[in-house]
């Protein structure tokens, strides 16, 4: 994100220097007909320089200053600038041009720490923040970015912190807010779906983002459900509807238990990322499922985290997708989305035991997934069928295996009713129900029934 | 709530595009027309408004800081906007307009403040309302009191407001204002780390979670604070009841006081220095009594230095003070008909007299 900020900051930085270049210009010209301080005399212990070569240094500094910005060399900007403050400091120098100066100072310190990664060698706040905040007292121009730029500084503050200072959250939250109430102002007019609206709704969504990751941590979690409902309706009929809906919808997740919710929807996007680590995103999974008040809500996490385990097709993650499903289904029995998942786990597991030549163990599981309805349930019996007759329980394997072929035969038809078929034909014949096997074989020859 | 994965992975792709591009879409960023300072603090005003609906959900005292915080930065936004009006040449209308929406915001604030305990900066933030607006004071004009949010996921929220004209508005945040009463507390003679020990407790217990309980919290912090901060005499806010400060374990610091529910409290001066008290005549079943906040006092011999209510039979002495306070050191004694001053030296001893009403005098009287 601050990488591409950046560039574009680049650009309109050069602009905005350019601009406080030419006032300085005018500055200076307005200067040369007053009349100049008396020289100081330097000696050898104040080694000060006599008032115009000091204007003289300071000038050199702050272009070099300026320069170095422009260029985005953020660590000769960060030199400059401190050695320019410090001499302005001790010619007790002040105003704009110092508070220009002073905004570059931490803006360059910001982006040098972003760039190396890290905890912040020295004193962020003192080091970064106060000179942005002072900055901002005096030269209130591009509140957006400004504020955005505080924000952000304010969240690494927090976060490195160990994400517990109030204050600390209060203001990183608010600084993004107001730089994003600012480009609403500047978009009001605009068509939803135009560019520039276009371009605030990313904002936005960034916006909503920090309040997600605020309320992972907050002490007051609950403050970002109203946050979000006030600011996410700005997003709607944009090209990223479906998101701002997503996280409005969000705020009414568990109750409005935004720390859950917030988890959760980290867990989903964590998800998404084809490099994430399997492991992390169901620990993100289990620590929304933890945080989760209600029933249904945490059977719905459980659900999800079945699903996403289900797409990885080891023994080890079809137990885990079973033993997700189980919660759900312990907690939302009723939900016939819960049940389905949960028949269709314990079938796999089933099914695999069997092909292992574990039918005890193809038994159970068999057997736990008959004991509730669900869509699907005739490959339970199926699976109930085959293992019983493997083990040589005949009136089971019997039973089962008619009543998996009639429940198959109401529900799928053509190649799906094939197996149920073929392992009702099987079983009879194994135990010696010839008569009943050749006529289910002749009923459905045309599947290709032996 | 089930929620499909293509959405989510939709909603993933958006913020990572998000994410991916930036740039501010224009460089001033500020409000440059009337039109757009007003919208602006329309923004913002809607801020403090949206979050009015949180105050039904018995938030706790951090989460009302939280709601504090963006409510007081907001309003200083608007009053900046407001502020800024002239500069853009704003039209009658729309600097009234403004007003009117600074003042709302500043009275929504007080609401807030009042949630927060902050009753002084309640107060004045309707002064400032009044001072920005005479539209707040029309018979027509009206002033969220509840606000009750209801929504689901997929649909707007709707919320429906209780409105009230200022007087009532007021009048109820004013009766939230009067649960909690200053308290007066002056300390002297013990050392720092003592008084940093100190425990207030409070008879009845409040109810958890309530604005009591709330209160009561709040004043044992502030009076922390400030005895951490070296401050002897502050006041704190604190609900009505029957107060114990003591030290820690073993300590001599051990002071009742009352907190009253109608009447104003008197200062609690906290001393470890003693005096004697002589009454004359002495006290005895028409009085005189002495209460020090609240509690009345037998033991004369080891009197706290403070102020004390006397109660005493107005049938049999006359003139007799309603408060003396008694003052460690050196001073001339202050007389009026109701109010005494008396200095007393550290450990030493003063006489109390009043005249007693001559029995004829009394049975005149019946």
């Amino acid at each position: 994100m601050m990488q591409t900020r950046r560039r574009g900051r680049g650009r309109s930085s050069g602009a905005w220097a350019l601009l406080l270049l030419g006032g300085l210009a005018l500055i200076a010209a307005d200067r040369a007909d007053t009349p100049k301080p008396p020289k100081k005399t330097a000696t050898a212990k104040d080694n000060r320089q006599p008032a115009d070569e000091e204007s003289a240094d300071l000038a050199s500094l702050r272009n070099d200053t300026l320069a170095a910005y422009n260029d985005q060399n953020y660590a000769r900007a960060a030199a400059t600038a401190a050695r320019y403050l410090d001499l302005a400091r001790s010619g007790q120098r002040t105003g704009r041009e110092y508070a220009a100066v002073s905004f570059i100072l931490g803006h360059s310190r910001y982006e040098l720490h972003r760039k190396s990664g890290g905890r912040y060698e020295g004193d962020y706040r003192a080091e970064i923040i106060v000179p942005l905040e002072d900055s901002l007292r005096v030269l209130q121009d591009d509140p957006a970015f400004k504020n955005m730029l505080l924000g952000n500084a304010y969240h690494e503050i927090w976060t490195s912190g160990g994400r517990r200072d109030p204050d600390d959250e209060e203001r990183a939250h608010w600084h993004l807010l107001k730089s994003i109430v600012v480009r609403e102002s500047e978009v009001r007019d605009q068509p939803r779906d135009g560019p520039q609206y276009d371009l605030f709704a990313r904002h936005l969504l960034v916006y909503l983002d920090r309040c997600l990751d605020l309320a992972r941590d907050s002490a007051n979690p609950g403050v970002y459900v109203d946050r979000i409902r006030s600011a996410a309706p700005w997003g709607f009929a944009t090209a990223y509807d479906a998101r701002f809906w997503q996280i409005y919808d969000l705020t009414y997740f568990d109750g409005g238990n935004m720390k859950a919710a917030a988890i959760w929807q980290r867990g989903l996007d964590a998800m998404q990322d084809p490099k994430a680590d399997v492991d992390e995103v169901l620990a993100i999974f289990g620590q929304a499922a933890d945080r989760t008040r209600g029933d249904h809500e945490r059977a719905e996490i459980y659900r999800q985290m079945a699903d996403f385990v289900s797409t990885l097709d080891t023994p080890e993650r079809r137990a885990q997708t079973a033993d997700f499903a189980r919660k759900a289904y312990t907690l939302n029995p009723a939900n016939a989305e819960i049940r389905r998942q949960f028949g269709s786990a314990l079938h796999l597991l089933s099914y695999g035991a069997y092909a292992s030549g574990r039918f005890e163990e193809a038994l159970r599981q068999a057997q736990e997934a008959t004991t509730f309805e669900w869509e699907g349930m005739e490959a339970g019996f199926f699976d109930l069928s085959r293992a019983a007759a493997e083990m040589g329980r005949e009136s089971e394997a019997l039973t089962h295996g008619e009543r998996a072929y009639r429940m198959a035969k109401s529900r799928v038809h053509g190649p799906a009713l094939q197996p149920y078929a073929q392992n009702y034909v099987n079983v009879l014949r194994q135990f010696g129900q010839d008569g009943p096997a050749t006529r289910i074989q002749r009923e459905e020859a045309s599947l290709g029934v032996r | 709530m089930i929620r499909s994965r293509r959405a989510f992975r939709s909603g993933a792709l958006a913020l990572l595009a998000a994410l991916a591009a930036l740039p501010a879409p224009r460089e001033a960023g500020a409000a440059e027309t009337a039109a757009e300072v007003l919208h602006s603090a329309s923004l913002y005003a809607d801020l403090v408004r949206h979050a009015l609906p949180i105050l039904e959900r018995d938030p706790d005292a951090a989460a009302l800081w939280a709601i504090l915080y963006d409510a007081r930065r907001a309003v200083a936004e608007i009053d900046r906007l407001s502020a800024s009006a002239s500069i853009f040449e704003a039209s009658a209308h729309d600097r009234q307009a403004l007003q009117e929406l600074a003042a709302q915001a500043h009275l929504r604030l007080a609401l807030f403040e009042t949630h927060g305990l902050e009753f002084e900066r309640a107060r004045q933030e309707i002064a400032r309302a009044r001072a920005i607006s005479d539209v707040v004071e029309r018979p027509e004009f009206r002033i969220e009191w509840i606000a009750l949010a209801r929504g689901a996921p997929g649909r707007a929220i709707e919320t429906r407001f209780q409105r009230l004209t200022l007087p009532e508005f007021e009048v109820g945040l004013g009766s939230i204002w009067s649960l909690a009463r200053a308290v007066p507390f002056e300390f002297s003679g013990f050392r720092g780390d003592e008084l940093l020990a100190v425990d207030l407790e409070r008879s009845p217990r409040a109810a958890p979670e309530s604005l009591e309980e709330r209160l009561l919290a709040r004043g044992a912090a502030q009076l922390r604070e400030a005895l951490e901060q070296g401050v002897r005499k502050l006041t704190v806010l604190l609900p009505p009841g029957v107060y114990r400060l003591r030290g820690h374990r073993g300590s001599d610091l051990d002071r009742g006081f009352v907190v009253p529910e109608v009447a104003e409290a008197d200062v609690v001066v906290v001393d470890r220095a003693r005096f004697a008290l002589r009454v004359e005549p002495r006290p005895g079943p028409h009085g005189p009594w002495f209460f020090l906040n609240g509690i009345r006092v037998d033991d004369l011999t080891t009197m706290p230095y403070g102020v004390y209510r006397v109660k005493a039979d107005e049938g049999h002495f006359k003139l007799a003070p309603e408060t003396v306070r008694f003052i460690m050191g050196e001073g001339m004694s202050d007389k009026t008909r109701t109010a005494w001053t008396i200095y007393v030296p550290a450990a030493g001893s003063t006489t109390f007299e009043v005249e007693r009403v001559p029995p004829g005098e009394r049975i005149l009287r019946k």
